[in-house]
């Protein structure tokens, strides 16, 4: 009885630290926004303030990006927070903060159903709530986090209908499978695939409950659907992310006869695919927040539940109630599909879908731990997962962004200085390459937009020409100070890879510098003297 | 020079399955699915490699030959530190004289010692003496599971053995007995990411013999068929 209350509150503790991790320093970690996350941010204060977006389109469904198009889910549910909040960090996240929190206890609800062990759904909230991988996409600017909500919502939803037979919730559950599918592009492959095989495993055998919400659903992303195929000759987002479009497969194409070619995309998918199921990447590395080969980097799980993993996979059937066996093993092999068709190393962010079933399955294990196991087993267990949560906490709140501030070097500070300074000043010039070695390409006129918070017009109207992109007195290029006229009051806004050349110091002065979170220079700003 | 070493398996092979009493159908596919493995097909075999391989062969038969068992155990021992010693010296870790090559090591990385100094320094929401407490070399523990676990998950060992060898081994698990042989596969593992760049080639070709050894001895029945269709797409894999 005691140890038992050592590991509630062992429990309580990690499920109160998991709350403290999802909040604590949101607006300061990571640093700043990222350019994806900027862009949503911006397209979202820009749609509340004039219901366009930043390239002038009327209430998109498809939002363009930097060379991609972006889900238009997170963008509207934010949109209504600029009525109430100000253009800021902690306000772009707040759609994820809090859709994150709504999808722990969901996943509670349904370990529930699919166990009816009111225990195991404690545990399965109580590890998502502290899973780094669900922490860090609770903190971002994440279309694929709040579209997790809508699909462990319809998921719920479906769970109920076949256990209460009531059917009105496989309509509840069509409506959220597809608004998923508006939110992410993960889902425009796994929610109609999971629908339909949740339909054909529960419902084959009712013509109505099987056809009738199917129609639906397609009736319900046909907007979607007809935005798509009028984008698809532009650079519409399957067209830039998926794997046959990626070096590797391209150069083995090269390399091989033609014939080969299905064959070798075949092989790149599978080879993906795999990477999802990698134990490394699920409890050792996958979080990618230090580097894959860093000394302390971390994995999607915290490790000490690589064991009740393997413990819950052998106890699955014994748990699991037996009609949704097969669904579950089914949902567990289907949701790293669609991420496998996309390049690049494996994303926690794509494929943030199989949290649900991972989740459950190391609930599972931990389950059968506490019950079957010795007590100092349990405890012990308990202990490491307490420890190993901490050295995740302190890693991603405190050294992270540390180790990673060049990345983070952003255009934050600078916005928030040109808030206040811009005035000085008749033009602006900002260079949109920074780091050590200008390795990085930026996207300062929506961070200077946006924390500003500048009347969206500006930059709806704006005009690009071989001399940069023209919104207002800025002007956003590759700035070189070769070929410069200067005037007075004009400010150069530059990284610290690119410092005035000395033949020109006679000419300007600095103004202002910024550092970057390791203390080491970022930017600085040259005005005309 | 490179035919040695598939023919060197086949007899490993065939002697096994003659100590063992087992079908030489058996022995003749396994045979056939290790030689057709991707670590063959487009690897070149070193002499030098090979001249530490074949020992290795007859110390596992000499093992599974001893009717001992505290002569079985000794051998068994032997054998592990031959693999070890093997491994060691073939990739440099070693040399003749039996020094060890520090700057291949990755434990000594100064890298990994100036990242846990750095953490220390930059841990400063944390009293000054629990610092060092947390952030210390233990760490270099995960790391060394981490290379390990590279080494066992699937997608590796299909590139270099091949789904063929994935069967035979889902086969021989199913019987679970002689599971001790595979201690040396994970010696070969643990010994092999000592280095800073492990070498691949080395760690599945050492894991062979214990493998091959499973194989004869657990496997009773195959499904040819599948068998031969799943080296045809290990081969397939590897080339494309």
């Amino acid at each position: 009885m005691k140890i038992n209350k050592i590991i509630s509150l062992i429990f309580i503790l990690l499920f109160l630290f998991g709350i403290f991790s999802r909040i604590y320093k949101i607006e300061t970690v990571p640093p700043h926004l990222s350019n994806d996350e900027i862009s949503i941010a911006y397209d979202a204060f820009s749609i509340n303030r004039t219901k366009k977006d930043e390239h002038n389109n009327y209430l998109p469904l498809s939002f363009q990006s930097h060379s991609t198009y972006k889900a238009p889910g997170y963008a509207y549910t934010l949109a209504s927070f600029y009525s109430i909040f100000s253009n800021n960090n902690t306000t772009a996240r707040l759609p994820s903060v809090i859709l994150g929190f709504f999808t722990v206890f969901i996943l509670g609800l349904i370990t529930f159903e699919l166990t009816k062990n009111k225990h195991l759904a404690i545990i399965s909230s109580i590890l998502l709530i502290s899973s780094p991988w669900h922490i860090i996409t609770s903190r971002m600017v994440l279309e694929s986090n709040i579209s997790l909500f809508f699909l462990s919502l319809a998921i719920l939803l479906l769970l109920k209908s076949v256990n209460n037979k009531k059917n009105q919730f496989i309509y509840y559950s069509v409506f959220f499978f597809a608004l998923s599918m508006y939110c992410y592009h993960t889902e425009w492959g796994l929610s109609p695939l999971l629908l339909f095989l949740m339909l054909f495993i529960f419902y084959r055998k009712s013509r109505k409950h099987f056809f009738i919400p199917l129609i639906l659903f397609f009736l319900l992303i046909l907007p979607l659907f007809l935005t798509f195929i009028t984008n698809l000759q532009t650079s519409a987002r399957a067209n830039t992310e998926i794997i046959w479009k990626s070096e590797a497969v391209i150069n083995a194409i090269k390399n091989h006869n033609i014939i080969f070619s299905p064959l070798i995309v075949v092989k790149a998918i599978f080879e993906k695919y795999l990477e999802y199921f990698n134990l490394n990447y699920l409890f050792f590395n996958g979080t990618e927040l230090l580097g894959k080969k860093h000394l302390f980097e971390q994995g999607l799980f915290l490790w000490p539940l690589i064991f009740p993993f393997f413990v819950g996979l052998l106890n699955l059937k014994k748990l699991l109630q037996k009609k949704f066996f097969v669904f579950f093993i089914i949902f567990v092999l289907i949701s790293p599909i669609v991420s496998s068709f996309t390049h690049g190393s494996a994303s926690l962010v794509r494929n943030l879908n199989t949290v649900l079933p991972y989740t459950i399955i190391i609930s599972i294990g931990l389950y059968q731990i506490f019950t079957k196991s010795k007590n100092y087993k349990s405890i012990i267990l308990s202990i490491l997962i307490l420890v190993s949560f901490f050295y995740f906490s302190s890693i991603y709140l405190f050294h992270y962004p540390i180790e990673k501030a060049e990345g983070f070097q952003g255009y934050s500070s600078i916005a928030y200085f040109l808030k206040r300074d811009s005035k000085k000043y008749q033009h602006i010039y900002i260079d949109y390459k920074f780091g050590k070695s200008c390795q990085f390409i930026g996207v300062p006129h929506l961070y200077t937009a946006y924390y500003q918070s500048l009347d969206p017009k500006l930059l709806q109207n704006r005009f690009n020409d071989d001399t940069g992109s023209h919104f207002g007195k800025y002007t956003i290029n590759q700035i070189d100070w070769n070929d410069i006229e200067f005037k007075k009051g004009d400010l150069y806004v530059v990284s610290v890879c690119n410092p005035p050349v000395p033949r020109i110091l006679g000419k300007i002065k600095l103004t202002t510098s910024f550092i970057d979170n390791s203390g080491n220079p970022a930017f600085e700003l040259w005005e005309t003297k | 020079m490179s035919l040695l070493l598939p023919i060197s398996i086949f007899i490993f092979s065939f002697f096994l399955s003659k100590i063992n009493r087992k079908k030489i159908v058996i022995p003749i596919f396994i045979s056939i699915s290790i030689i057709f493995t991707p670590l063959f097909i487009f690897n070149k075999v070193e002499t030098q490699t090979l001249i530490f391989f074949i020992p290795s062969l007859l110390l596992l038969i000499v093992t599974d030959l001893s009717k001992n068992k505290i002569l079985k155990k000794i051998l068994f021992l032997v054998t592990l530190i031959y693999f070890s010693l093997s491994i060691l010296y073939l990739t440099g870790l070693i040399n003749n004289k039996m020094e060890i090559d520090n700057q291949r090591l990755f434990i000594v990385d100064n890298f990994s010692l100036e990242t846990i100094k750095r953490f220390q320094q930059n841990a400063l929401y944390l009293p000054k003496i629990f610092r060092p407490i947390i952030y210390n070399p233990f760490q270099l523990i995960f790391i060394t599971f981490v290379r390990i676990l590279n080494y066992l998950w699937i997608d590796k060992v299909i590139t270099y053995l091949g789904f063929s060898l994935i069967y035979l081994i889902y086969l021989s698990l199913l019987v679970k007995k002689n599971i001790h042989y595979l201690i040396i596969p994970l010696v070969v593992i643990l010994t092999a990411i000592l280095h800073r760049d492990p070498n691949n080639h080395l760690i599945y070709l050492f894991s062979l013999p214990p493998l091959i050894l499973i194989f004869i001895k657990n496997i009773k029945k195959i499904n040819i068929f599948l068998l031969l269709v799943l080296i045809l797409i290990s081969c397939l894999y590897s080339f494309l």
